[in-house]
């Protein structure tokens, strides 16, 4: 039987200063898992490094000699990754890298020796096929969907006919307790206490994908995909049986498709309402009467909305076309309908100016007349890689050198240099 | 209070931004909206412009405590996420 370690780099490490959520799961990884088991390969583990020391870590790879190890990837934890695939190579497991933000950085990846593979966009194909060719003793990658590669003389990238992604209705349900994976100490992480003190909160998906093109989002998959209505209202039921009462739906933008949330609000009036709220994303320009009466019947408590700016013509430059008066009308719905709204801003976008950022400030304030706002997130902007932001910053010579190459960077230059190209805070006189 | 007919906001509401909502209760489905004086803070006076010698990041680092400082309800992490 092959064996694969699947781990999840630490999302929220501590001097990043970002905020302790550990009761996130790693969805993308325990999808794979629950995949790879739904096929017969139950040896599968996923550890999580926001809640399994690096040690641990480590030991088990050492301990357990899996035939395969992945580990998921992000910008500000690059240094674990590093250290797990060092050890993972070390000892002749395959090595794999993947998620959302490896994608656009599989040949980057490859740079590092210990990484024998990176598989972009969805993973279960990938592992699955995998998995079947190392069962049989096969150990050849070429055309494995999804996967980029290395042989002795060069990368090997997927063409575009390797590139496969799954129809999200025929996965089978994430199974949060696969293998002995501890969905209870995720269950126990919820550590908001000044905004709920009674909430028992979990993450999950319905829809993936986001057709919209804000230019400092690096969101890899460009056409909405769904999971069945019918999956959905389950999984909600079956996480209300295990004492969820809070659901945090990670979709990028939730109600893209009112129809979708129609049926889902159908199945709630036919089957049954579930007692459990909901938390999402949504894009103001989703928001009408239609899409807030759905969310209202679907118990969403709060929103996060990614207003981005104050200013339009920046907004309108940076990807979003909407006025202030249409934003105000649309978070006046979600007040009216008591829908809560974390508001999101980016400072310093490409185009930004002190005055644009006091039109931010004002807005905001000028938003907790018409919505209820809570959590207002004010967010330094982090260029990303696969992002247009980050082609622009490709376009500059110097920054190409700087940054053209490799995957770990000091995001605080990298925000520097970016601010420094692209925003312009010396001439900026208030009104 | 003027209603904006089409999308039923009240237009008061919408457009002084004199009052805060801080709290939405249903009452029998009718949506009792409890207004409080906003904060009227006016960020010029607080410098909001680059200082000689400061990075543009250490700026905007600046500006954004300023921004969870007087906005009410703001989340205060040092990193937040999007
Ligand atoms: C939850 C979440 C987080 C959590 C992560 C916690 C956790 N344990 O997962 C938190 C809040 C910490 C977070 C942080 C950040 N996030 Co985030 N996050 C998400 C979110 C909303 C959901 C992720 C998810 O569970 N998806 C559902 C699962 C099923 O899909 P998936 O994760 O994509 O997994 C699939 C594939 O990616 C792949 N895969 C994933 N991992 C692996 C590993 C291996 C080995 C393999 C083979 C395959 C594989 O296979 C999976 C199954 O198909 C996504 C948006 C989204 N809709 O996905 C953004 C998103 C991934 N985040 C994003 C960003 C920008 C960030 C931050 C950089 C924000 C910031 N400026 O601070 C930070 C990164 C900090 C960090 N240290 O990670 C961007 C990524 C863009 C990019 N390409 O970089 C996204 C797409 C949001 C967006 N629309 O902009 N995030
Ligand atoms: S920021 Fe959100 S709405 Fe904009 S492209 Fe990314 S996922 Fe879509």
């Amino acid at each position: 039987m092959v064996s694969t370690l699947l781990v999840q780099a630490q999302a929220t490490p501590q001097e990043s200063g970002l905020r302790d959520e550990k009761w996130y799961l790693p969805l993308g990884l325990l999808s794979i898992a629950t995949y790879l088991g739904s096929a017969g390969f139950s040896d599968v583990q996923v550890l999580d490094a926001d809640h399994d020391s690096l040690e641990k870590i480590t030991s088990r790879i050492l301990q357990e000699r899996p035939d395969i190890v992945g580990v998921n990837f992000n910008v500000f934890n690059t240094t674990l990754l590093d250290d797990v695939v060092a050890v993972a190579h070390d000892i002749g497991s395959f090595t794999v890298v993947g998620g959302q933000a490896a994608t656009p950085i599989s040949d980057r990846l490859l740079s590092n020796q210990n990484i024998d593979s990176v598989v972009v966009y969805d993973g279960e194909e990938a592992l699955l096929e995998l998995t079947t060719r190392f069962s049989r003793g096969n150990r050849a990658l070429e055309g494995v969907p999804n996967l980029a590669y290395k042989t002795s003389e060069r990368i090997i990238l997927p063409s575009r006919k390797d590139l496969r992604l799954p129809n999200l209705a025929d996965l089978p349900e994430i199974d949060r307790r696969i293998n002995g994976f501890d969905f209870d100490r995720y269950l126990k992480a919820w550590n908001r206490s000044d905004i709920d003190p009674d909430r028992i909160a979990t993450s999950m998906y319905t829809q993936k994908g986001c057709a919209k093109t804000c230019t400092f989002c690096a969101r890899i998959d460009k056409k909405l995909r769904q999971r069945s209505p019918e999956k959905v209202y389950d999984e909600l039921k079956n996480l209300g049986r295990d004492g969820v009462n809070y659901v945090y739906v990670v979709d990028d933008t939730f109600a893209a498709d009112p129809q979708y949330l129609g049926e889902l609000a159908t199945l709630y009036a036919t089957r049954g309402a579930l007692p459990i709220q909901l938390w999402a994303f949504v894009d103001a320009r989703d928001v009408d009467d239609v899409s807030v009466d759905l969310m209202k019947r679907l118990n969403v408590e709060k929103v996060l909305v990614g207003i981005e700016t104050g200013n339009e013509e920046l907004r309108k430059k940076n990807g979003k076309m909407y006025s202030n008066n249409s934003l105000l009308r649309a978070m006046g719905r979600l007040g009216g309908a008591g829908i809560k709204v974390e508001d999101s801003y980016v400072l310093g976008l490409a185009g930004e100016t002190d005055a644009t950022l006091h039109d931010t400030f004002r807005l905001a304030q000028k938003l907790t007349s018409v919505c209820q706002t809570e959590g207002t997130a004010y967010n330094i902007m982090t260029p990303l890689i696969g992002s247009p932001d980050w082609n622009r910053l490709m376009h500059i010579p110097d920054l190409k050198k700087k940054y053209g190459k490799g995957y770990k960077f000091d995001i605080a230059e990298l925000r520097n240099d970016y601010f420094t190209h692209f925003c312009n805070f010396d001439q900026g006189v208030l009104s | 209070m003027r209603e904006d007919k089409e999308n039923k906001v009240p237009l008061e509401v919408l457009l002084d931004g004199r009052n805060a909502i801080v709290g939405i209760d249903y009452v029998g489905g009718q949506p009792q909206v409890e207004l409080r004086d906003k904060l009227s803070i006016d960020l010029s006076q607080y410098d909001l412009q680059r200082m000689e010698g400061e990075s543009p990041l250490a700026y905007v680092t600046r500006v954004r405590e300023l921004f969870v400082k007087y906005t009410p309800n703001a989340d205060p992490t040092p990193e937040t996420l999007r």
